[in-house]
């Protein structure tokens, strides 16, 4: 049988070959086509909230982004930005701009914790005892924060008040290498405080310095700001005023020295500010920040990092919206202890400590300050270059997402980290001015890490800081206010309240709110705002990852959404879709998101919190388009559609190949063959042409794969084995079985039949419809297979140009949205040519079951032309008639995916099928061009 | 129907050759002959002697290899392939099988050969007129199929006669019927060429057909090896006795 076979495809070469053919174009067309359906499919998973109004409706991240657990329950957590430090480019960004129904698309590039000092004042007035002309009074902190949850000492602080008087350095003068010029007009050595201090003036006319020992503690950076202790040297003067240096008193001019009725020494707490990068016209445009401008001038589209350079020292400044409330709930406490017999002036540093623990101890009061309280004094200065407001950035600290372990009941449980290394605050070469904050030493719920950045040298002193030219009120941005109803805000601070009696206990009723570590689980949201203009400069030459792709997320208002309705919610998924595919990033819908109450469990702290149950104000995310993997059911409905219409052009084929052996397999009917054989002989030939065909695909699948730029892989390119064998199969099995059931005699019949439906054709355009409906099946399976392809092509056209690259319909869902792609188009284009080529293939079996026909009309005189203007009229009508019914299934169902039938579906279906009829008789050519070399004189010699 | 003139034939030293796998055969081998204006000439031969080669080489259907077929002045060898077209529009053709169109009504089948054209003559009375001609009056629209195959050869004729032609090549035209039927076609035939005096070329193997003809030749191997003149004798029952005895 085997041998048979061979020998039947061997024998047959030119039909074998044309098979071959047509299954390999189908197959390897099918395999590549199908590549292209898992690269970029978006799914969109959730339900859709209403009554939110966020101020912007997507959010664009960097691939990866998305957390296990929105992934899996669409929740995010608040301030959803901490954590993300760039990874989206600018000309990704670009992208996300050029996307068709984008309003505004506002990038914010998360760049670190920044430090700064916030004044906390303390009065010590009434603990002085002016009867005294020496005293010393100790004043120790306790730095408290969480709701006073979490609380540590500090080393306390001296302030040395006499009566003497004291002079000063005069660091406004020219400093020899050893020794300072004071306000006496005299000069005294550095030694023995290692550095200029004020000196009291004995009643004999000696001086003495009174060493601060803040000059030994090294670099603030370096330490923490409970490690730090201080001497101060305070006058109290005959009048009963008070007369201290530089720094002693928060309101001190720029003088050596400076008087004030009150004893009031500036204390400062530490304070973490979130620094980020926005366009200010994108963010203005989002959320209204030139509006929430309180002070000073708003950030403008020139403001970017300045440089001065000066004496071997470069100092980069960056300009920052700076925020009216620094949302740190910590503040200062102090008691007061007056030591009346401690003597420090003349102490060397050495022995400062033990000299100030001499003699009695007399409690002379307390006094608290507050970090809003301190931020508000700072701010009421006004925003002026000496004024407020400016702050560190030495070192900056980044700090990674919370991880939660998740607890059967649903709650998550912060996973608690040891607290992270100090070093990322600054070590002595860091030059960072200020002491890192207290809670740093906490647990913490993230990690941190410095942000790499361009490093000076000794000769040449890198200084970066920033300064307020102006203060922003977040308060005042769009969408702020109403925290129960507007999740995922940039801008709003986190709060979490106690989720059961013991934690709203703890807490005093009152919420919980972020203390002031960056590697604390609440996180403050970005409180200094600078350019995107400003990150390059800040970055560069640090090394950093992200000076490539700076931006951390991007916030899209899409056009013509108001609020949230199917219609919006469609135009909106659409718009994430268009730019999942154009940047490959996470992108997820927040339009339709709403406030998710979620219970967390944080575990105590190193400073006496205890292990608290909240809830905080998480988001559900409504809509997600999210980039999968899985099947596009559209494209694949279209690749289907090609597989159809492969079949039906393969159908075609065999059952051609199959009429043309009739006589042939009468024979072997005639001499005894079972039905069954016969069958399984046709079938084997099929087998054995769609077996090598499949073999031939799966070497072609991946080079031609990867030539369109479709990701076919091997995996998949070996589906075109089984797939040509399937087809081959199913195209050959209704011929097959046709043929073993046929009686001998059949053969002997004429291979055309006669018309069923005589009508007098009198023009040639008659006579080639009355031959169309002499092989009704062979009509219908060729016009059918256009028809295909023409409804494919109308669909994505419509979808296309209609409507602009999507059908937005009354109907909400996944099926409702046609997205053209590339492969979309590739696929109803390809089944539109294999409808064709099933056409031509229609004309060329016509032509030869009717040779002799054709052969006679040229005897009796009939010209070429005119033969070829019948088959091209045989190509028109099964052209007209595949293209009008593909036309109308195609226009149909557009029309019922975008809810109406407006004027332009209706040209595109006119053009398509313009395209359909003109490629069909293109197609027609080739089998018209075999007229010519019919052998008129052997076929009419033979019937 | 109008009258018309028979076309004047002449052929010479035609060769038409084949290939049969790798072997060549000549079909036509330097023949020539020339036909009188409004002759009947009938071809005859055994199986693969030439006559139906000659007749499509003379009726423009095939290419000669070498040699000349003139018509009326006309050297149909040297014809282009539109000319050639325009050539078959002047002739008619009828053959064995009669090769009419099986989708076409009767009525259609004679327009056939002008449905490309449109001329000023009405074809459909024409084809009307031939069909009564022809005694087909009333089966205007029965499909080929349901007719007799003389009927078929009536068709056939007909549609032959469509272009008024000067020249009417008939290839077998008896082949397919029964002897009495095939006189009948014959005699429409003669009739035919009485009434128009059109020349007729007609291959035949039949005796009782050759020997109605007005001249015979004989084809053998593709050359002809007789051309007898049947026109000499008075009484019919002669010149079928004369081709009684030719071997035909």
């Amino acid at each position: 049988m085997l041998n048979f076979v061979w020998g039947q495809l061997r024998g047959r070469a030119g039909r074998s070959v044309a098979l071959l053919v047509g299954v390999l174009v189908a197959t390897t067309g099918f395999v590549v086509l199908t590549g292209a359906t898992t690269t970029s499919r978006l799914a969109v998973t959730g339900t859709v909230a209403r009554g939110t109004d966020a101020a912007y409706d997507i959010l664009v991240r960097p691939k990866g982004a998305r957390t296990p657990l929105e992934a899996e329950r669409r929740l995010v957590q608040p301030n959803y930005l901490s954590g993300l430090f760039g990874g989206i480019t600018t000309a990704q960004y670009d992208r996300v701009k050029a996307v068709a129904g984008v309003d505004v698309a506002a990038p914010i590039a998360m760049l670190g914790h920044s430090t700064a000092p916030v004044p906390t004042p303390l009065d010590l007035t009434d603990a002085v005892d002016r009867s005294l002309d020496r005293q010393v009074i100790r004043v120790d902190p306790r730095f408290v924060a969480e709701r006073g949850l979490s609380g540590a000492p500090g080393r306390p602080r001296y302030v040395y008040v006499t009566t003497h008087p004291l002079i000063y350095p005069r660091i406004d003068l020219p400093q020899p290498s050893d020794a300072t010029p004071y306000t006496d007009g005299r000069s005294y050595p550095w030694a023995p405080c290692g550095w200029a201090a004020p000196r009291e003036v004995l009643p004999d006319g000696r001086t003495r310095a009174v060493c601060d020992p803040r000059s030994a503690l090294g670099s603030p950076g370096a330490y923490s700001e409970r490690e730090e202790w201080s001497l101060m040297a305070v006058r109290l003067l005959p009048d009963g005023r008070f007369e201290a240096g530089g720094g002693v008193f928060p309101d001190a001019g720029s003088g050596p020295s400076s008087t004030s009725e009150r004893l009031r020494i500036a204390v400062s707490l530490t304070v973490p500010l979130l620094l980020a990068a926005v366009d200010p016209a994108a963010e203005d445009r989002l959320v209204g920040l030139g509006g929430a401008v309180v002070d000073g001038r708003a950030l403008g589209p020139d403001d970017t990092v300045t440089v001065r350079r000066r004496d071997g020292e470069e100092r980069h400044t960056v300009p920052v919206l700076a925020t009216s409330s620094p949302f740190v709930d910590e503040e200062l406490r102090a008691s007061f202890t007056r030591l009346p017999a401690a003597r420090p002036a003349g102490v060397e540093l050495p022995d400062l400590e033990r000299a100030l623990r001499r003699g009695r101890e007399l409690p002379a009061g307390d006094g608290r300050h507050d970090v809003a309280a301190g931020w508000r004094a700072r701010l009421a200065a006004g925003v002026s270059p000496d004024g407020c407001c400016f702050g560190q950035l030495q070192a900056v600290v980044q700090a990674g997402p919370t991880r939660y372990d998740r607890l059967p009941d649903g709650t998550l449980r912060v996973g608690a980290l040891p607290a992270a290394d100090p070093e990322v605050y600054g070590d002595q070469i860091t030059f960072n001015p200020y002491p890192r904050p207290w809670l740093a030493e906490d647990t913490g719920a993230r990690s941190l890490r410095k942000l790499p950045l361009r490093k000076g040298n000794p000769r040449n002193l890198l200084l970066r800081g920033w300064r307020a030219v102006g203060v922003f009120d977040p308060g005042k941005l769009t969408g702020f206010s109403d925290l129960g109803r507007v999740p995922l805000e940039t801008y709003e601070p986190p709060s979490a309240q106690g989720a059961d009696a013991r934690s709203r206990d703890a807490l005093g009723g009152r919420p919980l709110e972020p203390g002031g570590n960056p590697a604390g689980h609440l996180a403050a949201p970005p409180l200094l705002l600078t350019t995107l203009d400003s990150v390059p400069k800040l970055l560069a030459g640090g090394g950093s990852p992200q000076l490539a792709a700076p931006i951390s997320a991007i916030r899209v208002r899409v056009a013509d959404v108001e609020g949230y309705d199917e219609r919006s919610a469609e135009r909106v998924r659409l718009v994430a879709e268009r730019i999942a595919q154009a940047t490959g990033l996470d992108v997820d819908i927040t339009l339709g998101s709403s406030p998710a109450p979620q219970a967390v469990e944080l575990p105590a702290g190193s400073f006496g919190r205890p292990a608290l149950r909240l809830t905080e104000n998480w988001s559900a995310l409504g809509v997600a388009s999210v980039i999968t993997k899985a099947v596009d059911r559209k494209s694949a409905a279209l690749f289907v559609l090609v597989l159809v219409v492969c079949a039906l052009f393969l159908g075609n084929a065999v059952a051609a190949a199959v009429r043309d052996r009739r006589s042939e397999l009468a024979v072997l009917a005639c001499l005894g063959w079972p039905a069954r054989r016969i069958a399984a002989l046709i079938l084997g030939e099929v087998a054995a042409l769609g077996l090598a065909a499949g073999l031939l695909a799966l070497g072609l699948a991946v080079p031609l794969g990867a030539a369109l730029g479709i990701d076919v892989g091997w995996g998949r390119a070996l589906l075109a084995v089984p797939v040509a064998l399937l087809l081959a199969l199913v195209a050959g099995l209704t011929p097959a079985l046709r043929a073993a059931r046929a009686h001998p005699a059949a053969a002997l019949r004429p291979p055309v039949a006669t018309a069923r439906w005589v009508r007098r054709p009198r023009t040639l355009a008659g006579l080639a419809l009355a031959n169309l409906l002499r092989t009704p099946g062979r009509t219908l399976l060729g016009s059918g297979a256009l028809a295909i392809g023409v409804a494919a092509l109308t669909l994505v056209a419509a979808a296309g140009y209609a409507f602009r690259g999507a059908i937005v319909g009354s109907l909400l869902g996944d099926t409702v949205s046609l997205s053209v792609r590339g492969a979309d188009t590739l696929a109803a284009v390809a089944t539109v040519l294999l409808g064709a080529a099933a056409v031509a293939d229609v004309l060329y079996l016509n032509i030869r079951d009717r040779a002799a026909e054709l052969a006679t009309l040229r005897a009796v005189g009939w010209t070429d032309a005119a033969l070829a203007r019948l088959i091209a009229y045989e190509g028109l009508l099964l052209g007209a008639l595949g293209a009008l019914a593909g036309a109308a299934l195609g226009l149909g169902g557009a029309a019922w995916l975008a809810g109406g039938l407006p004027g332009a579906l209706l040209l595109v279906a006119a053009a398509v099928a313009a395209a359909g009829v003109l490629v069909t008789c293109a197609a027609a050519l080739v089998p018209a061009a075999l007229l010519r070399r019919l052998p008129t004189a052997r076929l009419l010699t033979e019937e | 129907m109008d009258a018309t003139t028979g076309s004047t034939v002449r052929v010479t030293g035609l060769v038409r050759r084949f290939r049969a796998g790798t072997e060549p055969i000549t079909a036509v081998d330097e023949v020539s002959l020339e036909i009188a204006a409004g002759s009947v000439v009938a071809l005859t031969g055994p199986s693969g002697s030439g006559k139906s080669t000659l007749l499509h080489l003379v009726g423009a259907i095939e290419q000669a290899d070498s040699g000349t077929v003139t018509v009326d002045d006309v050297e149909v060898t040297a014809l282009r392939r539109a000319a050639l077209a325009r050539y078959r529009q002047r002739i008619g053709f009828v053959f064995q099988r009669y090769h009419l169109l099986p989708a076409l009504t009767v009525l259609d089948n004679v327009i056939a050969p002008v449905l490309p054209r449109r001329g000023r003559v009405d074809p459909v009375g024409r084809a009307r007129e031939l069909l009564d001609a022809v005694g087909l009056a009333g089966r205007e629209r029965s499909l080929p199929t349901q007719l007799s195959g003389g009927q078929q050869q009536r068709v056939a004729i007909a549609r032959a006669l469509m272009g008024e032609p000067r020249l009417l090549l008939a290839d077998e035209p008896t082949g397919n019927l029964d002897s009495t039927t095939g006189g009948q076609i014959l005699d429409l035939l003669l009739d035919l060429r009485d009434r128009h005096g059109m020349t007729i070329l007609l291959a035949t193997h039949e005796r009782a057909i050759a020997a109605r003809c007005d001249r015979l030749v004989r084809l053998g191997d593709g050359r002809i090896v007789e051309d007898v003149d049947l026109t000499d004798g008075e009484d019919p029952a002669d010149t079928y006795d004369r081709v009684s005895r030719l071997r035909l």
